[in-house]
């Protein structure tokens, strides 16, 4: 059947012969995305400020090295990623698709969190978002081609759980960063969407076992999601497929919050 | 399961599936191995035709003529799928009609025929689909809104406007109800598509005009539309959301 109905953008959702950017790979969601997107065919650069997490992950995905590259990148430093763009390129020859998914959450009651610790939230969860875009959107450009999928946070969308101050502003700024570049880059071929996950299995160890059963009847699907579920949705995103798709935020959360 | 066959033993039915993004999305799924129920309402030889064309290719489709705007038809359609297919795991409800009215030349019967066909409809195949599906623990509800429903920006289709903007609620409530049966419940809102339809209630020029305002620079292809569908059908973790596959036309504001 799946030959004798052609579809536009080609049958499947393959990624062979795309290059990946994941940054915050080596753990939980971004360990699921590279996977999953090494398993679609792409080569991936598995990227984390844990170079040994970054490489254990690189080494599962390919142990000759060949389609998996792992990267010591600090995402609050706008030259790691002008230095990812250039291993890419000398590895693979350039970049098709990123995927900002570092991100760091902390829970600090609001009178007591201090302009350095703000700032930190800032850059890792937004800033981290500017620059990796600003880097790459010009390669993609010129290539008329790309995907850009930021990993956002329903957190950045409604006050529904909790989260702090500065987790929640610069998640926000992340998905209208988000909209900002796919309107940027539109027409160019390059899409620039945001995906924004509720609660993700990942964070039960965070979590006691009352806030769990708590999140847990607060999510009408009744349950964490698993970080395979955020990586299909971003397999989807960087499908040839879904090229009609660009400044979207994505909402994959159990139905916990509705727009 | 096989690997090429995900939604194989599953049966769906996408009304107003005789031509565009109906039939691209029943396409989709019966390449992914579901039987499905294609509909249409007037033209019996472009729903025969879709059938014949999944039967060729070797999938299980079958024809029903309903008025999705008339409950009792709805209610026969969802029997005859059950009765063919064994089940009803997935709806997808598209028909729209779209009438170009400025708010004072809507008659109640206009109103009452859009909101009928566009909104009712989709509350009409949901009350008799989803006890088959909370029977099995699994179902899937797609609802074909658009750009309107989230952005009120034309002066002449007020009703269209408000049944699209209805049924993203309707989406959303079903969501919330029956999360815990595994079903999951989206709205997709699909932008500019090139689709066939009557050009001559647009404006002359419409597709190099309208073309313009996608961000994207083209409109989008039915199989577009039929690919977030398809992705919707397969990620148990979506559901009271909506996607828009646009262009980027309206997600700057929205």
């Amino acid at each position: 059947m799946a030959a004798a109905i052609p579809h536009r953008g080609g049958d499947g959702d393959s990624l062979a012969g795309r290059v990946a950017l994941v940054t915050g790979a080596a753990h939980g969601i971004g360990e699921a995305i590279a996977h999953e997107l090494h398993a679609r065919g792409a080569s991936v650069a598995v990227s984390d400020i844990d170079f040994a997490g970054a490489q254990a992950v690189a080494g599962a995905l390919d142990a000759s090295g060949k389609t998996a590259l792992p990267l010591a990148l600090d995402v609050t430093r706008h030259d790691a990623f002008v230095a990812a763009l250039e291993a890419m390129t000398q590895a693979w020859g350039g970049a098709d698709i990123v995927v900002n998914n570092a991100g760091r959450g902390k829970r600090t009651p609001t009178q007591e969190i201090t302009p350095e610790e703000f700032d930190q939230i800032v850059a890792v969860n937004m800033r981290s978002v500017f620059f990796s875009c600003q880097v790459f959107s010009e390669h993609l450009r010129a290539r008329s081609h790309g995907r850009i999928v930021n990993i956002t946070s329903q957190a950045g969308q409604f006050l529904g759980t909790v989260a702090s101050a500065h987790y929640v502003a610069a998640k926000a700024g992340a998905i209208m960063l988000t909209k900002f570049f796919a309107k940027e880059l539109a027409g160019s071929g390059v899409t620039v969407n945001s995906i924004a996950p509720g609660p993700i299995a990942t964070a039960k160890a965070r979590l006691t076992p009352e806030a769990i059963a708590r999140v847990e009847s607060l999510v009408p699907v009744g349950r964490f999601g698993e970080p395979s579920e955020i990586a299909a949705a971003v397999a989807f995103l960087v499908s040839e497929r879904a090229g009609f798709i660009t400044g979207a935020s994505v909402d994959v959360n159990g139905g916990l919050t509705m727009r | 399961m096989s690997q090429d066959q995900p939604l194989a033993g599953k049966a769906a039915i996408v009304t107003g599936s005789g031509r565009n993004i109906g039939r691209a999305i029943a396409r989709r799924f019966a390449q992914a191995g579901a039987a499905v129920v294609i509909n249409g309402h007037s033209n019996a030889a472009a729903v025969d035709a879709v059938v014949r064309e999944i039967e060729d290719a070797g999938g299980r489709a079958i024809g029903v003529m309903a008025d999705v705007g008339d409950p009792d038809a709805v209610a026969a359609m969802v029997d005859r799928c059950v009765e063919a297919f064994g089940s009803v795991d997935i709806t997808v409800s598209n028909v729209a009609i779209r009438k170009v009215q400025t708010l004072l030349q809507i008659s109640v019967e206009d109103w009452r025929s859009v909101l009928n066909s566009n909104l009712n409809a989709a509350f009409y195949m949901a009350r008799k689909a989803i006890p088959h599906m909370q029977a099995k623990g699994w179902g899937r509800i797609i609802h074909i809104s658009g750009n309107d429903g989230f952005n009120a920006h034309s002066i002449d289709r007020a009703h269209n406007i408000v049944s699209k903007a209805g049924v993203h609620a309707l989406t959303r409530v079903i969501s919330n109800e029956f999360a815990r049966s595994g079903i999951t419940a989206n709205t997709i809102a699909p932008g500019r598509i090139d689709t066939e339809r009557d050009f001559s209630v647009l404006p002359p020029n419409y597709v190099e005009e309208f073309t313009k305002r996608v961000p994207v620079g083209r409109f989008g292809h039915v199989d577009e539309i039929a690919s977030v569908a398809y992705f919707l059908v397969t990620n148990p973790f979506i559901t009271g959301q909506v996607i828009h596959a646009n262009g980027g036309e309206s997600t700057y504001s929205s």
